[in-house]
């Protein structure tokens, strides 16, 4: 795993810009897939992931210098943080200027974590939703948020790491300054907790799949 | 349990079982209980929730894949609707899911299309969908798969058509390209079928099912099927309808209908697929024809579908299914939603789709020309097995840049083709084909090789339209603007040239155009809001050297060898370029030190390879001693920057390239020495650089030089010409012709010489030989080891060792042939097997069958390209030498028909450039050779004529020319000969 940070600090100091394209280009369908479950549900409509991930380009062309001089981060999981900072930026001017947005929110949301949330029990919901129902209950919606949010912020964002970002442990354990060993026991209390979350949404919505 | 890291042993488990699940796999918990007791409780606890998460993170991302993104709602496989049984899910795609059902009354097996409620959306748009889908089963053509009908039973909107047993044309995209080539075009049914796993849906074994293996064997023609080959209004419907038992045959037959599902079955490779592409497959003409014929055939439908006033909307490689028969059906008739994109264009993640939708149609237009665009971009992802618009270019918003040329990718696609495809595919619909039928009929007029109707998209019209759509290009900054405009112009003179001269026939050209825009266009679609001065500066650069890559690749006789060759084998052409294009190029230098001036960056390596591509004009042009000015300047400039950094392989390499030209400037002049000195500095830096001998690339380029070394040693020990029985004069022998440098003793006898020469050869051979077994699909190499092979022949010749010198010749003349096979409509091939045909005659009769087709293939060069010189120079030749042939035999009388034919060529080259002392000489020659039959046949007058117009001529040269030593020698015998015939 260092061998690869290594090796991508390496090119970067090397080929700079060139190294930079591609390996964005190399991590491209991984960072869409993050943007997509990050983006603020409310917007998704207007906001596209892949203008997101250009925006994020020119940001992170901008500050490579600064990659480059830190060595505590690998490439990958800065690249995350500056394409994520990227989509709060974007977000941020989606909802200044288009202020009627705000009045179609449906469920409230306060902060990144509810955004986690929200974000989990919307992908959530649309697999639990049972093959009758085609519109999904916004009753149900709300529970299952507000049980998701009742866990633990970080067990809950381990959660979304593992899953839909589809990160490592090691790298999971980056981002959330943990250790190793601490990253995957949280991950697996997680899990369990979900787990007993789900079945409980599962049988007050009857029978599912 | 001891694991590697600090983590719970069942976060190991944890992490497997998801990575199955995201394989597409159905992992069950139970499993790991079984295998894992010991934490059996915590996997009972923790899996589920896992399996849930996963399972939704991949169905959100099968729906951003297929296009689906505002239905995650999952619907149910209902047992019934209407008089439809339903039997199995064959297929989930953005518009619902696909069943295979039993139509109880009728007892036949059909398709069943559930309109996921969520696209059906309000009561308004249900309306038009079932309107659409009335006016879809109006619909009668041999092409279209029949709709039934349409119904409603719980709720659910859906509607029946026939099941088509076949695959789709995405699927075979997909195969084509994740599959090796060689599993591809195994001639052996049996084994290409056994592994259908990797391309055909599902686990379960499907006996009789015609898979996508067959299909695409069918389309390479490896498997005839009843269609493919013959005409299209003969394909066959399958109807099942007269089936005894329909429920009873439904395991055996699978009838199989697959809409919009290539993305579902593959889930996990997106990342892979441009990797994938770009190693490919081959195509052959069987499967290329194949694919224009069905693409016809489903314009034919499309344009009877269009006549009824019904567009599709949503023609994709998803859509069009190719069944056993070889018959191509269009599914899913004018069911896409109406005008209603709003979403589309906003979400932008229904890339799926939207990968086919013309400009037009995202603006909620849409006419029969928006049906053409689709099939055009389908036809172009047939042909070069990738979209040819990739996401970020489809979602960079108002602007769709024009798709890049499909023969950048694929050289192997005719150009009439790549013109009609293009031409479908051009995002202003009034220029486009105008309708269906269009599009068919120049197909169809390709297929029978007949001219076609479209143009080439010509460059001023491209850099004018992309301006158009580019108006980023404002804010570049002015001295860039100034280039850009230098450019343009530039561009448009080469167009200009290029429609005089040359035409499609220019690859490299073609190539640097294509450059020059996608750089552009990527920057373009970059900027967004900011425009970076040091970004503006590489584009300004690198347009730059497109610019002038390819003003010295125009008049180069087809360079279709990858961009390994690009130092060329052949000597470049003249005729096309005029000294129009060295005013303009030193403009554009100006603008280029302006450049280099207001910017900090180091500019010395840009510099200096500007400084060799005018050299390279310069040479183009005849001007030879220019060119070696500025060579010599460029490789000075070299120098002085690869003395800082010594370790840079490529600086080597653009020294090679340098030399190499000098050689070839040397040799156009007479001077070979020069020249054979300029290779041995070439070789020696080759040599001495361990980074060269590490790549591919430097090996090839020393292999080149050892071959050309090989040559010029060959010409200067023995010059096949002065073999020629010489019966009226004196012969002068090549040993006296020798003037080599210093280092090359004169005591070297012939066979010692020969020896050396057969060292080397040994040498290029294996380098070229383990290369080529590196890199078996490299033409570059193939071509340079038939030259090596050649070589090796005529040294087996000068000792005499016949066998062996037949071998090799066979050899060589075999990898050429197999090449002139392969690419039949290039000439650089043609022209290397006439050379090589052409080569050395032992004056046996075979070799007259050589020198007859080798004639046949010049006169077809110089006919098609009567400016290229090289090509009117190797006819020339051919003749002279068939001309001593017939000598030999004893035909003086067509011996000399022949030689004033070569007579004409030589004094056209001659006079049309007088810089090249190559041509004067050959001139020269075939005056003496002439001058030999009129002495023969008692016609001094005429004999006399030729010498004295030939020592004239030469005198001519001797005055200006820095190479005395040749002329002189030449001259001398001239003299020597026009003397013994008195006055």
């Amino acid at each position: 795993m260092n061998g690869t940070h290594d090796d991508e600090r390496r090119m970067l100091r090397e080929d700079g810009h060139t190294a930079l394209a591609s390996l964005f280009s190399t991590y491209h369908g991984r960072l869409e897939k993050i943007i997509r479950f990050r983006l603020d549900p409310r917007i998704r409509s207007r906001i596209d992931a892949v203008d997101v991930l250009q925006e994020a380009y020119l940001e992170t062309s901008d500050r490579l210098q600064s990659f480059l001089e830190s060595t505590d981060v690998s490439f990958f999981v800065w690249l995350r943080q500056q394409t994520l900072q990227t989509l709060v930026d974007v977000q941020r001017r989606q909802f200044r200027q288009k202020r009627d947005v705000n009045r179609e929110i449906r469920f409230a949301s306060t902060g990144t974590s509810d955004g986690t949330s929200l974000s989990i029990a919307q992908f959530l919901i649309d697999q639990l939703t049972s093959p009758s129902q085609v519109v999904v209950n916004a009753e149900e919606m709300q529970w299952l948020q507000e049980a998701l949010n009742s866990m633990n912020g970080v067990d809950r964002e381990i959660l979304a790491l593992r899953h839909f970002e589809q990160l490592t442990n090691n790298q999971v354990a980056e981002i959330l300054g943990l250790t190793p060993t601490a990253a995957s026991n949280r991950y697996l209390r997680a899990a369990a907790r979900l787990s007993e979350i789900l079945q409980r949404l599962n049988s007050n919505t009857g029978p599912a799949r | 349990m001891l694991l590697d890291d600090d983590r719970h042993p069942v976060d190991h488990l944890a992490e497997e079982f998801a990575g199955r699940i995201r394989a597409g796999e159905s992992p069950q918990i139970e499993e790991y209980c079984r295998t894992h007791p010991e934490h059996a409780d915590m996997i009972r606890s923790v899996f589920p929730s896992i399996q849930m998460v996963e399972r939704a993170s991949q169905r959100e991302e099968h729906h951003h894949r297929s296009g689906d993104s505002r239905s995650a709602t999952v619907l149910s496989m209902p047992k019934a609707l209407g008089d439809f049984q339903i039997i199995r899910e064959i297929g989930r795609g953005g518009m619902g899911v696909v069943y295979e059902a039993v139509q109880k009354s009728l007892k036949r097996h059909v398709a069943l299309k559930v309109i996921s409620a969520l696209i059906a959306g309000s009561e308004k748009q249900l309306k038009r969908f079932r309107r659409e889908a009335e006016s879809a089963a109006s619909l009668h053509h041999s092409n279209i798969v029949p709709v039934y009908g349409i119904g409603e039973d719980h709720g659910l909107q859906y509607y029946a058509m026939q099941l088509i047993d076949g695959v789709t044309l995405a699927e075979i995209i997909h195969h084509l390209r994740i599959a090796p080539p060689d599993t591809v075009l195994a001639g052996d049914t049996t084994v290409a079928v056994s592994a259908p796993g990797n391309c055909t849906s599902g686990n379960k074994p499907r006996p009789r099912r015609f898979g996508t293996v067959d299909a695409v064997l069918q389309l390479f023609g490896t498997i005839t099927s009843a269609d493919m080959l013959v005409l299209p209004e003969s394909g066959l419907s399958v109807d099942l309808s007269g089936s005894p038992d329909p429920l009873a045959a439904t395991h055996v037959r699978s009838q199989t209908y697959i809409a919009d599902t290539i993305e579902d079955q593959t889930p996990g490779d997106n990342g892979n697929e441009e990797q994938c592409a770009a190693e490919g497959v081959c195509l052959n003409l069987a499967y290329i024809r194949n694919i224009a014929r069905v693409i016809a055939n489903v314009a034919g439908a499309v344009e009877y579908a269009h006549r009824q006033g019904i567009l599709h909307r949503d023609i994709k490689p998803a859509n069009l299914i190719l069944d056993r028969d070889g018959t191509i059906w269009v599914a899913d008739f004018g069911l896409a939603k109406q005008a209603d994109l709003e979403g589309v264009t906003q979400t932008g993640e229904i890339v799926g789709t939207l990968r086919y939708m013309a400009p037009e149609q995202l603006r909620g237009e849409a006419d029969v020309r928006t049906d053409v665009y689709a099939l055009g971009l389908t036809l172009y992802e047939l042909l070069v097995l990738k979209p040819a618009l990739n996401a970020p270019q489809l979602l960079s918003g108002q602007s769709r840049p024009c798709v890049p040329r499909l023969r950048t990718s694929r050289p192997e696609i005719p150009a009439d083709l790549e013109t009609i495809t293009l031409k479908a595919c051009i995002a202003e619909p009034e220029r486009r084909y105008q309708s269906a039928r269009e599009f068919e009929a120049d197909l169809r007029r390709f297929l029978e090789d007949r001219p076609i109707l479209a143009r080439r998209v010509t460059l001023v019209e491209r850099l004018w339209r992309w301006s158009r759509r580019n108006p980023l290009i404002a804010s570049l900054s002015a001295a860039t603007m100034l280039l850009m405009a230098a450019i343009a112009i530039i561009l448009g003179i080469g167009n200009h040239h290029i429609r005089e001269a040359l035409d499609a026939r220019n690859i490299e050209y073609k190539r640097a155009e294509q450059n020059l825009f996608e750089k552009t266009l990527a920057l373009a679609n970059v900027e967004r809001e900011r425009v970076r001065a040091e970004t503006n500066l590489d584009l300004a650069i690198s347009a730059f050297e497109e610019v002038f890559n390819n003003i010295a690749a125009r008049g180069r006789s087809d360079s279709l060898l990858d961009e390994l060759s690009d130092e060329d084998l052949l000597p470049s052409a003249d005729a096309v370029l005029s000294s129009a294009d060295v005013t303009l190029l030193e403009t554009l230098l100006g603008f280029f030190d302006r450049l280099a001036a207001e910017n900090s960056k180091d500019l010395s390596t840009e510099s200096a390879a500007a400084r060799r591509r005018v050299g390279d004009i310069q040479q183009q042009l005849g001007r030879l001693e220019n060119a070696q000015q500025s060579y010599q300047t460029a490789l000075d400039a070299y120098r002085v920057i690869a003395g800082k950094r010594p370790d840079d392989a490529s600086l080597i390499l653009a020294q090679a390239g340098i030399l190499h030209q000098m050689m070839l400037t040397s040799a156009k002049r007479g001077e070979i020495p020069v020249a054979m000195q300029k290779l041995k500095e070439l070789r020696s830096a080759l040599t001495a650089s361990p980074a060269v001998n590490d790549s591919a690339n430097g090996r090839f380029v020393l292999a080149n030089a050892i071959n050309g070394l090989v040559s010029f040693g060959l010409r200067t020990a023995v010059e096949p010409r002065y073999r020629l029985k010489n019966r009226s004069f004196n012969r002068t022998g090549p040993a006296n012709n020798r003037t080599g440098p210093a280092n090359e003793p004169q005591a070297l006898s012939q066979n010692q010489k020969l020896r050396r020469e057969t060292d080397a050869n040994v040498e290029a051979l294996e380098i070229l030989r383990k290369l080529a077994d590196e890199e078996p699909s490299s033409v570059a190499y193939r071509v340079a080891l038939a030259q090596a092979t050649k070589d090796k022949a005529r040294i087996s010749q000068l000792l005499r060792e016949w066998n062996q010198a037949d071998e090799a010749m066979a050899a060589a003349i075999g990898i050429l042939e197999d090449l002139q096979k392969e690419f039949p409509s290039s000439d650089r091939f043609k022209y290397e097997l006439a050379d090589t045909l052409s080569t050395m005659p032992t004056f046996r009769p075979t070799d007259m069958q050589r020198l007859m087709r080798a004639q046949q293939l010049c006169r077809e060069l110089v006919e098609a390209h009567p400016t290229v010189p090289e090509y009117r120079g190797l006819y020339a030749a051919t003749l002279a030498r068939i001309a001593g042939m017939q000598l030999v035999q004893g035909k003086t009388e067509r011996a000399e028909e022949t030689l004033k034919d070569a007579l004409m060529h030589h004094q056209q080259l001659a006079d049309q450039f007088p810089d090249v002392l190559m041509y004067e000489f050959a001139l020269a020659r075939t005056l003496q050779q002439l001058a030999h039959i009129y002495a023969d046949e008692k016609q001094m007058d005429l004999a006399k004529g030729s010498l004295d117009t030939a020592i004239t001529r030469l005198e001519k040269h001797s005055s200006r020319s820095r190479v005395r030593n040749p002329v002189v020698l030449l001259l001398n015998r001239l003299r020597e000969s026009r003397s013994k015939l008195g006055d």
